[in-house]
C-alpha cells in the first residue's frame, strides 16, 4: 500500500465516523510520540541499545461509538512523522489504523483491540560505494518504496484528567500468533475531545 | 543481471549512507522460510559442520528472525555432503568489482555454506583475512532461487581465532548477504562490513535492509511478493473491516431520511 492508498483509507476512516453522526459518542483528534522497538535496536559499536523512550511525533485522530452501557469501540489511525532511517538516504514512515473495544470506568477507558501498522521504506536508488573486503565495491542502493503490512494486537489505557482532553499510553504487539519475530512499540499522545460533532445536543457529555 | 561480490574481512571504512544490496535487482527469496545447509568439507576452521549449522540457528534467532517486519525466516538445514568443486573452484568466473558466478557451484534451493580453500583468486594469500565470500548464485529474475557461502578453509585463516558470538556474528552477516544484502555504512549494523567489538542484536539498517527485501504481508502475503498485491490487500482488508459500520449507518441515515421525508 502506498501514501496515497494510506490517505484514501484515512478519508474512508473519516467518512465512516461522518456515517455514524448517530451512533457516534466522541470524536478526537491529537499528538504524541511513537516509540519503536524500544531497547532493542543496537544502536553502536559497543552494543548499546535505542532508549525506551524515543520520541517520534505522530498524529492521531478517531472517533467513540457507543456500544453498550460502560462498553464503547474506537476506530483510530496515527501517523508517525516521516523521517529518515538510521541513514539520511532511507526515508521511512509509519502509519497504523486501530480497531478497539473499551471499557469506561470513571474517568479510565481501558481498551483492547487489533490492527494494522505499515512500515514504509524507500529510497532513490543509486549506488554506494562502500568497503569490501580488501577494495572498496559500488553496492547498489534501492530505489523503490515498499510497504510492510503487519497486523498488530493493542492495548491500551486512557486518563481523562478534563472532559475535553485525555493522555494515553497504548502498546502495539506485532507478531502475536508467532514464537519470532515478536516486537512491542507503543505510542504516549495526548488528545483533544470534540464529543459527538454530528449532535452538539451530545457535546461536552463524554465524562 | 549483475551481481556484486560481497566480502568481509578489517579495514577501516570511512562514514557513507545506507544499507545497500548485493545485485542490482533487489532480488529476494520468494518463500518466507529460507533453508540453511552446511557442507562437511571444512577442515581448517576448528569447528565441526554441526556446530556451524548450530551456529547458523543460532544467529537465525539472535539477529534475522527477530524482526517484526520482515516476512522472511531462516532455517538450519542438515549437514550436507557437496561435490569437491565447491572446495576447490573459484566462486566467480571474474573477479573484479562484479562477480559473474561459476555455474559449477550454482546452489539449487536455499543457502548453501560450504567450506573453500582456492588459494588463487577466492582466498590468495593477500586475502588471507577475508573470512568469507558469499553470493546469490542462483537469480531467476528477481528472485534468489539459491546462495553460496564459502567461508575461507585456508590453514592460516582468521575465523578460528574468532569466538563462537564472532562466529555466529559472521556466518550472520554472510546470511544477509545471501538473502540479498549489501554492506552497511555504520557500525551499528551486522552489515557493517568488519566484525565490531560488541554484536548483541541487529542495527536500524539491518531492520531496514530486511524489511525492505523482504516486508510482511499480514494477513494476505502467502510467499510471492509485489507491491501492487500489497496494495490491493491493504485496501481490501481495511474495507472488510470497515463494511459493517459503513452499512449499518447507511442503512440508518437512510432510515431516518425516510422517515424525515414521509
Ligand atoms: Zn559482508
Amino acid at each position: 500500500m502506498n501514501f496515497f492508498n494510506a490517505v484514501v483509507l484515512s478519508a474512508i476512516l473519516l467518512f465512516s465516523t461522518a456515517l455514524h453522526a448517530v451512533g457516534v459518542k466522541d470524536t478526537y483528534l491529537g499528538i504524541g510520540s511513537y516509540t519503536s522497538l524500544p531497547g532493542k535496536v543496537q544502536t553502536n559499536d559497543s552494543g548499546d541499545t535505542n532508549g525506551i523512550f524515543e520520541l517520534e511525533p505522530y498524529i492521531l485522530g478517531g472517533a467513540e461509538f457507543q456500544i453498550y452501557k460502560d462498553w464503547s469501540a474506537f476506530a483510530e489511525a496515527g501517523f508517525v512523522k516521516p523521517g529518515s532511517g538510521r541513514d539520511p538516504k532511507i526515508t521511512k514512515m509509519n502509519y497504523f489504523f486501530l480497531f478497539s473495544g473499551a471499557y469506561n470506568f470513571m474517568d479510565w477507558v481501558f481498551k483492547l483491540g487489533a490492527g494494522l501498522s505499515y512500515t514504509r521504506i524507500s529510497s532513490e536508488g543509486g549506488v554506494q560505494t562502500l568497503n569490501n573486503g580488501t577494495t572498496t565495491t559500488d553496492f547498489p542502493m534501492p530505489d523503490a518504496a515498499v510497504v510492510s503490512q503487519n497486523i498488530i494486537t493493542t492495548l491500551g489505557v486512557e486518563y481523562y484528567f478534563h472532559q475535553e482532553i485525555s493522555a494515553k499510553l497504548e502498546g502495539h504487539y506485532f507478531n502475536l500468533e508467532s514464537s519470532e519475530g515478536n516486537a512491542l512499540s507503543y505510542t504516549l499522545s495526548v488528545s483533544y475531545h470534540f464529543g459527538n460533532i454530528f449532535d452538539p445536543s451530545q457535546r461536552k457529555s463524554k465524562k | 543481471m549483475r551481481s556484486l561480490i560481497t566480502l568481509l574481512c578489517f579495514l577501516h571504512v570511512s562514514s557513507s549512507f545506507a544499507f545497500s544490496l548485493n545485485n542490482t535487482v533487489s532480488a529476494s527469496f520468494s518463500q518466507n522460510e529460507v533453508v540453511v545447509n552446511v557442507a562437511d568439507n571444512c577442515t581448517n576452521l576448528g569447528v565441526s559442520s554441526s556446530e556451524i549449522l548450530s551456529m547458523v540457528s543460532d544467529g537465525a534467532s539472535q539477529f534475522w528472525n527477530t524482526v517484526s517486519t520482515s516476512r522472511m525466516r531462516l532455517r538450519a538445514g542438515s549437514v550436507v555432503t557437496v561435490d569437491s568443486k565447491f572446495y576447490n573452484e573459484k566462486i566467480c568466473n571474474s573477479n573484479t568489482g562484479s562477480c559473474e558466478p561459476n555455474t559449477n557451484l550454482t546452489v539449487g534451493s536455499g543457502v548453501l555454506i560450504t567450506c573453500n580453500g582456492e588459494t588463487t583468486t577466492n582466498f590468495p594469500a593477500s586475502q588471507r583475512t577475508v573470512l568469507a565470500i558469499t553470493i546469490p548464485n542462483n537469480i531467476s529474475g528477481t528472485t534468489i532461487v539459491g546462495a553460496l557461502v564459502a567461508i575461507n578453509d585456508r590453514s592460516d585463516n582468521v575465523f578460528q581465532d574468532k569466538s563462537r558470538a564472532q562466529m555466529v556474528s559472521i556466518i550472520a552477516h554472510e546470511l544477509g548477504h545471501a538473502v540479498g544484502l549489501g554492506h552497511s555504512p555504520v557500525t551499528d549494523s551486522l552489515m557493517y562490513y568488519t566484525l565490531v567489538p560488541v554484536r548483541d542484536s541487529l542495527g536500524w539498517d539491518d531492520i531496514d535492509g530486511i524489511t525492505y527485501l523482504y516486508p510482511k504481508e499480514q494477513p494476505f502475503g502467502c510467499g510471492t511478493i509485489s507491491q501492487v498485491d500489497s496494495k490491493a490487500a491493504g485496501f481490501a482488508f481495511m474495507l472488510i473491516l470497515l463494511f459493517p459500520l459503513i452499512w449499518f449507518q447507511l442503512r440508518k441515515l437512510v432510515l431516518r431520511f425516510l422517515h424525515s421525508a414521509s
